[in-house]
């Protein structure tokens, strides 16, 4: 019954449009783990994202086209590229780095300086929280200076993409929070 | 932003140290030509260990790319000072079956001491090497837990299915594939954010705590939306007195029914199911339940026939309550799945 009326409900207000959700993250955060865990609900074992992958995946009648590009030094650069027409971004954080903190925090205040990315709602994970030693969502929002983010909305969810736990959570609020102020 | 460049001569250093000696084949699986690799361990390997390495944690093992990430200073002088051989030969001296998977090999405190032996070399200390009386290497296989990895299970649970395997057998076009897809996905996180409501606050996840977060927005917004912006349908209002809470209209009900469903189960009709079922039973309770369910089915003239449907159901079992609480929850619990597939719609209702 629900795909019937959402059906319906969908060709009469287009409410269909696709969504474009950047992943992004220092290296070995997480990110390729977070999309498939997303996408098929397993856990894949990765290798080292060099360019990106694009998966597209339907939640609570939205379509998402989630992208997960690489996290590797230099090819941080062309994040960029794929800015324009972003609704969100999910920032993975691999909460047992304790070393690379503030490279992260660096890169996550850089690119949300950028022009494009100003309406993009912000969803940070502190990741891998199934590792002992993990720092908490709280302390990695502090790691990340996140209370200084003005005009936007953004939250932080302690997450495992092995476990498959806190995505849920997250994506959540997500798709409230784009739904709220962009659809 | 001069930190997403690589130093050249970093780069062209870490290509010269990889084409000597054993550097030339990847220490786990011997690959031609690694281009990944572990500064820890001071050691180069090929793209799929690294993915591998990279699941150890950091804590054990850091992985860089020798042309794509900068190297700082001391870790280009660990690959200098260490390389595949040294630590093959370490392995080889201390009993360490090479053949182990990466998540036995390098998680011991033999591999712990070669971390700290290099970092011995590169700072010119001299390495006194520990006793380990509790640790014999003879006795690690494939399986066998480390005294190092504390959790059991999460060991087993990192590994996951090839990313290749499970692209071929995902048809990703097919459109009855992604429905079904969609729907298992949906029950799948559906269930493991109840798993998730079960946990204690006070602990972290690692120790069986709850997943939280929090932001500039509340995490639950349509919950607190609903309460904030239709003041006469709170959740207090409903318990203090639901036939004239309900009466207040149709649109504000409707648009906050399926929000606040799940507390309404929680808070209102959970406990008077019980309290049918412990006997206890209030006439005054009955008959709100009944009307209830009739305030519904007056409203559903609105047309739909799917909503009509809803509160015959609806309807039907609050009669037989009385005799059947056990069965009326579930049916409960089925309407409100139902609703939630329906969430975006009924926001459209408020537009009609």
């Amino acid at each position: 019954m629900g795909n019937i009326f959402s059906s319906m409900f969908d060709k009469l207000w287009g409410s269909n449009k696709e969504l474009r959700i950047l992943i992004l993250g220092l290296d070995g955060a997480g990110k390729t783990t977070i999309l498939y865990r997303l996408q098929i609900g397993e856990v894949v074992t990765t290798k080292p994202t060099i360019g990106f992958n694009v998966e597209t995946l339907s939640y609570k009648n939205l379509k998402l086209n989630v992208w997960d590009l690489g996290g590797q030094t230099s090819i941080r650069p062309y994040w960029r590229c794929y800015y324009a027409d972003t609704a969100a971004v999910i920032f993975v954080v691999d909460s047992t780095d304790k070393d690379r903190m503030s490279t992260a925090s660096k890169e996550l205040h850089l690119m949300l300086q950028e022009e494009e990315l100003q309406d993009a709602a912000l969803l940070v994970f502190a990741n891998k929280q199934d590792q002992p030693g993990a720092l908490s969502a709280s302390e990695v929002s502090k790691e990340l200076n996140l209370v200084e983010l003005k005009d936007r909305s953004w939250s932080i969810v302690a997450s495992s993409a092995i476990k498959g736990e806190g995505i849920t959570e997250g994506l959540d609020w997500l798709v409230d929070v784009i739904k709220e102020e962009q659809l | 932003m001069s930190d997403w460049k690589v130093d050249p001569d970093t780069r062209r250093r870490l290509l010269q140290l990889q084409k000597i000696g054993a550097n030339k084949k990847c220490i786990d699986c011997g690959a031609p030509n690694p281009q990944w690799a572990t500064p820890k361990f001071g050691a180069f390997i090929c793209l799929e260990c690294a993915g591998i390495h990279r699941g150890l944690g950091v804590h054990i093992s850091f992985v860089r790319s020798i042309t794509m990430d900068q190297f700082k200073p001391e870790e280009l002088l660990r690959m200098e000072k260490g390389g595949n051989e040294p630590l093959t030969e370490w392995f080889k001296s201390h009993n360490i079956d090479l053949s182990l998977p990466q998540k036995v090999k390098y998680d011991n405190p033999v591999a712990e001491d070669y971390k700290e032996k290099l970092t011995c070399l590169c700072e010119d200390r001299v390495f006194e090497e520990r006793e380990h009386l509790d640790f014999d290497a003879s006795k690690l296989s494939a399986t066998s837990q480390t005294p190092a990895s504390a959790t059991p299970g999460v060991a087993q649970s990192r590994e996951g299915t090839p990313l290749e395997n499970r692209r071929s057998a995902t048809p990703a076009n097919s459109s009855n594939g992604a429905n079904f897809q969609k729907e298992k996905n949906e029950a799948y996180f559906a269930e493991l954010g109840k798993k998730n409501q079960s946990r204690p606050d006070h602990l972290p996840p690692s120790q069986g705590g709850k997943y939280q977060g929090f932001g500039s927005t509340p995490a639950k917004p349509p919950q607190e939306r609903s309460a904030g912006s239709s003041n006469t349908l709170s959740l207090e209002n409903f318990q203090a007195d639901p036939l004239g809470t309900l009466s207040r209209g149709w649109g504000l009900f409707s648009s906050a029914v399926t929000k606040s469903f799940e507390d309404v189960n929680e808070t209102v009709i959970k406990p008077h199911v019980q309290q049918w079922q412990s006997g206890e039973l209030s006439e005054e309770t009955k008959r709100a339940a009944a009307q209830f369910g009739q305030k519904f089915q007056e409203t559903s003239s609105y047309g739909f026939q799917a909503f009509s449907n809803f509160t015959k159901n609806f309807n039907g079992n609050a009669e037989d309550s009385s005799t059947a609480g056990n069965t009326t929850h579930t049916e409960y619990q089925k309407i409100d799945n139902n609703d939630k597939k329906n969430e975006q719609d009924e926001d459209k209702w408020d537009d009609f």
